[in-house]
């Protein structure tokens, strides 16, 4: 297994820019909406400074993916998965394999365009996702896993 | 209970349909004296002869009645637990089907309950706790029998598991000696009701009794007539009140408070209007929790709980293990209990650096200016306050600005004082809270993953926010451990790996 951090692919960005130019399309909608209602009424601005906010809105969309796809790094050791991301606030996942439970693989209509998935592990506390990772790769990642926590549950089972 | 060739079928004791019904036949009730007339035409409609009629003019409140009370019964008769093979299988076949199959293997407590009905009719609630924490909303069980039935039933299914566990021990801990019993007296029990009072509740009282006395002056003061105010006196009062209804009810609750080690298990029993047993296995709880409520700073006392699958309801974030007492008591008690868990020296924790508060600062800061700015746009908006001066508005909302970062200040002053952790040789020791503090002892093991997070001004500060997670019900599973300096939490990563 992979001992270093290993960063996503370029289609993982571009996944990631098309993802956040929808929430942008979307946000940039109900300013639209807002500023149709609002127009006449008497407001403390500028009505038409809305307009503004959709524009900061679609900034910070274009910048997000780029500064997330650098940051991105995930990390499968033999007895641990590492996972850091983020863009104003940095994550980190450190997940013991020994404590899996399952192992999900799983990709929506975008990732399936762009040809990722992303792998959904589970502990008895909860979800960990690593997103954004090419479908080979996580078919193979999650292979792996399987064959781990199998090994693991035969000896935790011969150790009574 | 129908016993053949080891195989058990449980229906629920018929006393069950009522227990469930009671609250709707209340509303029915009430609905009924509510319109006379009706009940009045339908009673003379019934007399006529004509039933269906009679009952849709008394509103059909009775036809609903009918109708709730036939699909009761049908859901009484048609759920059944069945243990066989060493399953648990519960089959319920109303509406919808629905067959939950799971091994005894994965049963993780066998608790018995009774309610104050419970208690008139004689019954007991036999409560199947699983280990899956996934899976719990669907295989966690429960079954209403007559007493005798009840214990027979659970020391079936703890047999069952001794076998499994490889345990020789062939009698419960009914049927063994007091040994090293934890009891209280009712006198320890009341200040244990007394202790764990929460803030808010003996602000809200100590401000009623407040109004209460402020009223009654202001009434012989301008001689108003005392009989238009009685009522509002009274309400107030009884709402004061609160604080020793609350005592009591921790006191009937608590009534009777015992816990025994016995093997890998702890039995605990309490209650009075509602008795509870239930069972604590020892390898199954994740986290030990010592908690001092306010009154409980002040008095220097804590209550001991844990965290184990199995907990819900009020227990989800933890289940009683002791009562209120010093930490000497709290300490010898607990190596009775679970020698396993020490209690940690609450002295000795790792505090967040200074800086935490200097970024509590600015975090106070930065939500007064947005309170600012939204309270300008609010007055702007209410008509009333529209027409102030320029000038009054300002300083209306300054004013809401100050109270706003005096209150997040003092409130993340208050996290900051009692934040604080501690890396034992086995265990994680989290300590937090605000007006009252909890110190949690996470095994090492246990913890399920670990997710730090820093933003822009924490990396800038050297620092990081970390949680980790554990088994537990959705309330307990997130642990945060608070803003830390970055370099405290390595050695929760180096001990992590050790375990694994």
């Amino acid at each position: 297994m992979n001992m270093e951090y290993v960063k996503l692919s370029k289609k993982a960005r571009a996944c990631m820019l098309v993802c956040e130019c929808i929430g942008a399309l979307i946000c940039t909608l109900l300013v639209g909406v807002a500023w149709y209602f609002l127009r006449r009424r008497d407001l403390p601005f500028h009505v038409n400074l809305l307009w503004l906010a959709a524009v900061v809105i679609w900034c910070v969309s274009l910048v997000i993916p780029f500064v997330r796809y650098e940051r991105y790094r995930y990390r499968f050791s033999d007895e641990d998965i590492d996972v850091r991301e983020g863009f104003l606030f940095l994550h980190r996942d450190i997940v013991p394999i020994e404590r899996l439970h399952k192992v999900a693989l799983e990709s929506g209509p975008i990732d399936r365009i762009f040809g990722l998935a992303k792998v959904i592990v589970t502990t008895a506390g909860g979800d960990v996702v690593i997103r954004f990772i090419e479908e080979e790769a996580a078919e193979k990642i999650v292979e792996r896993l399987k064959v781990r926590i199998n090994q693991y549950a035969v000896e935790g089972r011969e150790q009574g | 209970m129908e016993e053949k060739k080891k195989v058990i079928t449980l229906r629920n004791h018929f006393t069950y349909i009522f227990e469930e019904m009671w609250k709707f036949l209340l509303v029915i009730i009430l609905m009924l004296f509510s319109s006379e007339e009706s009940v009045e035409v339908g009673v003379k409609l019934i007399k006529q002869g004509n039933v269906f009629e009679g009952l849709l003019a008394m509103g059909g409140i009775l036809l609903v009645l009918l109708l709730v009370l036939f699909w009761q019964i049908n859901r009484w008769y048609r759920t059944t637990i069945t243990i066989q093979d060493g399953t648990v299988t519960s089959r319920k076949a109303t509406l919808n089907r629905r067959i939950n199959t799971m091994s005894v293997a994965n049963i993780s407590n066998i608790n018995l309950e009774q309610n104050l009905f419970e208690m008139l009719v004689g019954t007991y609630k036999v409560k199947m706790d699983t280990n899956s924490l996934s899976t719990a909303d669907t295989t966690d069980l429960a079954v209403v029998l007559k007493k005798k039935e009840a214990l027979k039933v659970k020391e079936l299914l703890l047999s069952m598991l001794r076998e499994i566990e490889g345990e020789t021990e062939a009698v419960g801990q009914e049927e063994k000696g007091e040994g090293d019993t934890i009891h209280y007296t009712n006198q320890e029990i009341f200040r244990n009701g007394l202790i764990c009072l929460s803030i808010s509740e003996v602000l809200l009282s100590f401000v009623l009794v407040l109004s209460t006395i402020v009223t009654g002056i202001s009434i012989f003061q301008e001689e108003k007539d005392i009989m238009v105010i009685l009522p509002a006196i009274f309400f107030q009062l009884i709402a004061a009140c609160s604080v020793i209804y609350d005592i009591v009810k921790k006191w009937l609750k608590s009534f009777r408070f015992k816990a025994k080690r016995d093997g890998n298990k702890i039995y605990i029993s309490y209650g009075l209007l509602k008795k509870q047993s239930y069972v604590v296995p020892v390898d199954k709880i994740n986290a030990v929790i010592l908690h001092y409520s306010f009154i409980g700073r002040v008095c220097k006392m804590a209550t001991v709980k844990v965290i184990h699958i199995g907990g819900e309801g009020e227990d989800a974030n933890g289940r009683i293990l002791l009562l209120a007492d010093s930490y000497q008591e709290l300490e010898r008690k607990l190596k009775v209990l679970l020698p396993e868990f020490e209690l940690p020296d609450i002295h000795a924790f790792t505090r967040p650096p200074r800086i935490v508060m200097k970024f509590a600062i600015f975090y106070a800061f930065v939500t007064a200016v947005i309170v600012l700015v939204l309270a300008l746009f609010a007055i702007n908006a209410i008509e009333e306050l529209a027409g102030l001066g320029f000038g009054v508005q300002i300083a209306i909302s300054i004013a809401t600005a100050i109270m706003v970062f005096a209150f997040v200040w003092y409130f993340r002053y208050l996290s900051y004082r009692a934040a604080g952790i501690l890396y034992k040789k086995e265990n994680f020791v989290v300590s937090k809270g605000l007006f009252s503090r909890t110190i949690q002892t996470i095994p090492y093991r246990r913890i399920q993953y670990i997710h730090q997070k820093q933003g822009v001004l924490q990396r800038l500060f050297g620092l990081k926010s970390t949680q980790v997670s554990i088994l537990a019900n959705s309330i307990s599973r997130i642990q945060p451990i608070g803003t830390f300096a970055q370099e405290n939490f390595r050695e929760l990563e180096v001990k992590l790996k050790e375990t694994y």
